[in-house]
C-alpha cells in the first residue's frame, strides 16, 4: 500500500520532471525570440506606456499630464475616429478578400496538372516583393497618365481611373495592392490542402457528394486551423499597415487613406507629440489584443482539429 | 549494454544538437548586440576622437545637414576652404537627407548632437532647451549682424532669442515652359500679373495630358504668398490667434481664387502626388506648363538645357502687393557641445562673406549677406530677377515660425482646404470651422 503510493509520487514527480523538461526545450527553442523581445522590445514598450501619460517632444524632460492624452483622442482630436474608420475599412475588406483569394488560388494549384510546379512558383513569386519596393512598383503601375494599368484600361475603351489620387478610389487601390502579397498565405493553404487525406474524398465519392459539397464539407473544415492562423496574422498586420499608404499616398487624398498608424507616425515624428503618439499606439495594441482574443474565442465554433479525438 | 549505448548515443546526439542551437542563438545575439552597441557608440567614438584631438591641439567637428549629393557640394566646398584656413580644425560632414528633425531631436535628447547643424524649424527645437543661445557668441566677438537681410534674421529667432546664423535663402516664384506657351499661342506672363490672368492662362494651357498648373490642397505652406498679398494671414503675428485671422473676408477671397485655380488646372490629379517639390518631374517632362518652386532646381534645368523656361513673380490680386515666402535655415550648435569655440569659428566662416561666396557660387542660392548678394548680381539675372523681387516686399514670417504647434494646426487647415477643393464645401463656413479647430490646438 505504502509502496504503491510512493510509486505514485515517484511517477508523478518523474512526470512533472518530464513536463518541465519539455517546457524547457520549448522555451529554449523560442529563446532567440524571447531574449530579443525582452532586450529590444519589452523595455521600449514599458517606456512608451510611461510616456503615454506625459507630454514630451523628445528634447527636454517629459511632463506628467495623467490621462489627458487618452481623453484628448476620444474627445477633441478631429482625425482620431476618421483614421480609425479608414483602418477598420481596410482591415475588414482586405482580410476576408485575402483569405478567399488565397484559398481559391491554392485550390487551383492543388491539382496534378502538367507543369503545376511552374504555376505554383509563378503564383508565389509576386509575394516576394514587399514593402517599399512593392509600393514603388505600383506607384508607376497606377500612375494617372503613363501607368500601364490606365493604358490597358484605355485600350479596351474604359476611362482612366485616378487610382491613387481620387479620394473615393485610393483606399481600394491600396487594398488591391496589398492583395499582391496573397502568395504567402496561399502557400500555407496549399500545404494544408495537400495534407487532407484522400480517404475523406473517396468516402464522399462513394456517398455521391459533388465537388462543391466536397469543398465546403470536407476541404474547408479540414483547413480551418490554417484559416485561423492566417486570419490572425493578417488581421494583426493589417491593423498596423503603414508602408503602402506612407509611400504611395501619404494618407491622402483628402485623408482617405489616413490610417491609424499614419496618425500615430504623424503625431510622433511631424508634431513630435511622443506622449500622445504612445497613448494612441497603446490603444491600438489593446484593440488588437481584444480582436485577436475574440477571433480565438470564436474559433472553437468553427475550427476543427483533426487530431482532436472527439473534440474538447 | 548495446541498448544503453544506443540510448547514450541518442542523448549525445541530442546534446550536440542543443549545443549547436545554443551556439547559433548566441552568435545571433552577439551579432545583434554588437550592431546596436556600435550604433550607440558611433557618435561617442567621434566625440572621443574630438577630445583626443584637443589634446594634440586638433579638433574634429561634426557638421550635420539635410543636403546630400549635388546640393551638399557647395557646403562641402566652403568646409574644405575652412579646413585649409584652420589646420587645427577638422570637419566631418554628416548628411541626413531623410527624417532630419527626428535624427536631430534624438541626438539632442541624448547629448550626442553634432557640433554644428543646419536647422530651420526653431520653434520645434528651442522649447526643449537643448540649443545654444547664439547671442552670447555674437556679443563676445562683436559680430556684425547688420550685414544680413533683417527679414532673414527674424527666421533665426524664436521666443525673442537668437538661435542661429543664416545659411542661404531662396524665395519662390513661378516657372513657365515657353514652348507650351508658344504652342497654345499664349503670351508669356509678366511680373505684376493679376490673379484673373493667372487663372485664364492656366485654363488655356490645360488640355488632355497637359496641365497649366498644379494646385494641391495639401501644401498649405506655399499658399501663404497668395494669402499675404491679399492683405490676409493664417495666424496673428504672435502666433497665438487663428480665429478671426484665418477666416477673414480677405482669406475667403483668396481661397475662392485658389479654388478657381484648382478647378482650372489639374483637379484630382494633383492630390498626393505633387507636393512641394514633386511637380518638378512633371514640369521637366512638359506635362505642366507652370510650377511654383524655389530657385534650387533652376541650375539643373539650365544646365540640362532641354527646356526653354522663364520665371515670373506670383500673380497678385487687384490692389495687392507682392509678399514672397522665404525658405531659409541657420547654423546652430547644441548647448551640450564640447567644442563650442571651434564650432563658432566654423559657423562664422560658413555664414560670413567668405563661406557664403563659395556656397552661393553658380546660382546655387541667394546670399543672406547683403553685400555678397549684391556682388553676385543674381537680382539682375533674367531667371533670378523674379525671385529677388519676391524678397523685396516680404515682411512676414511663415506661420510655422510663429508657433511651435503650427504643424498640427496646419493639419486642421489642410483638411478644410481639401474639403473646399474636393467637395466644393462652402468656403466661409469651412474656414470658420478650420480656424476653430486650429485655435484649439494652439490654445
Amino acid at each position: 500500500m505504502a509502496q504503491s503510493s510512493a510509486d505514485q509520487t515517484l511517477l508523478k514527480r518523474s512526470f512533472r520532471r518530464k513536463r518541465l523538461r519539455e517546457n524547457a526545450a520549448g522555451l529554449f527553442f523560442i529563446s532567440p525570440w524571447l531574449i530579443g523581445f525582452l532586450l529590444l522590445m519589452f523595455g521600449p514598450m514599458v517606456f512608451s506606456l510611461g510616456i503615454s501619460f506625459t507630454e514630451w517632444n523628445m528634447v527636454g524632460s517629459p511632463k506628467f499630464i495623467g490621462l489627458e492624452n487618452y481623453v484628448h483622442m476620444f474627445t477633441s482630436d478631429p482625425f482620431y475616429f476618421k483614421s480609425m474608420i479608414v483602418t477598420f475599412k481596410y482591415v475588414f475588406i482586405m482580410v476576408p478578400l485575402q483569405v478567399v483569394f488565397a484559398i481559391l488560388i491554392a485550390v487551383l494549384l492543388n491539382r496534378a496538372t502538367y507543369g503545376i510546379k511552374f504555376f505554383r512558383s509563378i503564383f508565389y513569386l509576386p509575394s516576394l516583393i514587399q514593402g517599399v519596393t512593392l509600393a514603388l512598383i505600383f506607384s508607376w503601375m497606377l500612375n494617372d497618365d503613363f501607368g500601364p494599368v490606365n493604358y490597358m484600361l484605355e485600350l479596351v475603351g474604359l476611362p482612366r481611373v485616378h487610382w491613387l489620387t481620387d479620394p473615393n478610389v485610393a483606399l481600394y487601390a491600396l487594398i488591391f495592392i496589398a492583395l499582391w502579397g496573397v502568395g504567402s498565405p496561399m502557400v500555407l493553404y496549399l500545404s494544408a490542402l495537400r495534407s487532407v487525406s484522400s480517404e475523406y474524398y473517396e468516402a464522399a465519392d462513394i456517398d455521391g457528394a459533388g465537388p462543391v459539397r466536397k469543398f465546403f464539407n470536407i476541404t474547408i473544415p479540414l483547413i480551418t486551423p490554417t484559416i485561423l492562423f492566417n486570419m490572425l496574422t493578417s488581421l494583426i498586420s493589417a491593423f498596423q499597415t503603414i508602408v503602402l499608404a506612407f509611400v504611395l499616398t501619404g494618407g491622402g487624398p483628402a485623408n482617405s487613406t489616413y490610417f491609424y498608424s499614419l496618425h500615430v507616425y504623424r503625431n510622433a515624428f511631424t508634431h513630435f507629440k511622443m506622449g500622445y503618439a504612445s497613448a494612441m499606439a497603446w490603444v491600438m495594441f489593446i484593440l488588437i489584443v481584444l480582436l485577436t482574443g475574440l477571433v480565438l474565442a470564436s474559433s472553437k465554433y468553427w475550427v476543427h482539429y483533426e487530431d482532436d479525438g472527439g473534440g474538447r | 549494454m548495446s541498448m544503453s549505448r544506443s540510448k547514450d548515443n541518442s542523448r549525445n546526439k541530442r546534446w550536440f544538437m542543443l549545443s549547436l542551437v545554443a551556439a547559433l542563438c548566441l552568435s545571433l545575439l552577439s551579432a545583434c548586440g554588437g550592431k546596436s552597441e556600435s550604433g550607440a557608440n558611433s557618435p561617442g567614438t567621434a566625440a572621443n576622437g574630438g577630445n583626443k584631438g584637443t589634446e594634440g591641439n586638433e579638433v574634429t567637428l561634426r557638421f550635420m545637414t539635410w543636403d546630400s549629393g549635388q546640393t551638399l557640394q557647395p557646403y562641402q566646398n566652403a568646409i574644405n576652404a575652412f579646413m585649409e584656413k584652420n589646420p587645427g580644425i577638422k570637419v566631418k560632414v554628416e548628411s541626413v537627407p531623410d527624417n532630419y528633425d527626428q535624427k536631430l531631436l534624438t541626438s539632442l535628447a541624448s547629448d550626442t548632437a553634432p557640433d554644428v547643424f543646419m536647422a530651420w524649424n526653431y520653434p520645434l527645437y528651442v522649447p526643449g532647451g537643448a540649443l545654444e543661445d547664439m547671442q552670447a557668441w555674437v556679443d563676445k566677438d562683436n559680430y556684425d549682424l547688420g550685414k544680413y537681410y533683417p527679414i532673414l534674421m527674424d527666421y533665426m529667432k524664436y521666443d525673442g532669442k537668437l538661435w542661429g546664423l543664416p545659411t542661404t535663402y531662396s524665395t519662390r516664384a513661378i516657372y513657365y515652359n515657353k514652348k507650351l506657351f508658344d504652342e497654345a499661342g499664349v503670351p508669356y506672363p509678366q511680373d505684376g500679373w493679376k490673379w484673373d490672368e493667372f487663372v485664364d492662362t492656366v485654363h488655356k494651357l490645360t488640355k488632355p495630358g497637359q496641365y497649366g498648373f498644379i494646385m494641391t490642397p495639401d501644401d498649405v505652406m506655399t499658399m501663404q504668398p497668395y494669402v499675404w498679398s491679399n492683405g490676409g494671414d493664417m495666424v496673428s503675428e504672435d502666433g497665438k490667434t487663428v480665429e478671426g485671422v484665418l477666416n477673414s473676408a480677405e482669406n475667403v477671397e483668396t481661397m475662392t481664387f485658389l479654388k478657381q485655380l484648382y478647378d482650372a488646372s489639374s483637379k484630382i490629379n494633383s492630390a498626393g502626388k505633387f507636393s512641394t517639390n514633386n511637380g518638378l518631374e512633371s514640369f521637366q517632362t512638359g506635362q505642366i506648363a507652370m510650377f511654383d518652386n524655389g530657385m534650387w532646381p533652376l541650375g539643373d534645368i539650365l544646365k540640362e538645357g532641354k527646356l526653354d523656361i522663364g520665371t515670373v513673380t506670383h500673380p497678385l490680386p487687384e490692389g495687392g502687393s507682392l509678399k514672397g515666402i522665404i525658405h531659409t535655415s541657420g547654423y546652430s550648435m547644441p548647448k551640450s557641445g564640447k567644442n563650442k569655440e571651434a564650432a563658432w569659428e566654423l559657423i562664422k566662416f560658413m555664414s560670413g562673406e567668405e563661406g557664403i561666396k563659395i556656397i552661393t557660387a553658380n546660382k546655387f542660392a541667394f546670399s543672406p549677406v547683403i553685400s555678397v548678394d549684391e556682388e553676385n548680381g543674381y537680382a539682375a539675372d533674367p531667371y533670378l530677377e523674379a525671385f529677388a523681387k519676391e524678397l523685396e516686399g516680404s515682411d512676414k514670417l511663415i506661420a510655422s515660425m510663429r508657433n511651435e504647434k503650427w504643424s498640427e494646426a496646419e493639419d486642421m487647415i489642410r483638411a478644410g482646404v481639401q474639403a473646399i477643393f474636393y467637395n466644393n464645401a462652402d468656403i466661409q463656413s469651412t474656414l470658420n470651422d478650420a480656424a476653430k479647430q486650429a485655435q484649439a490646438v494652439l490654445k
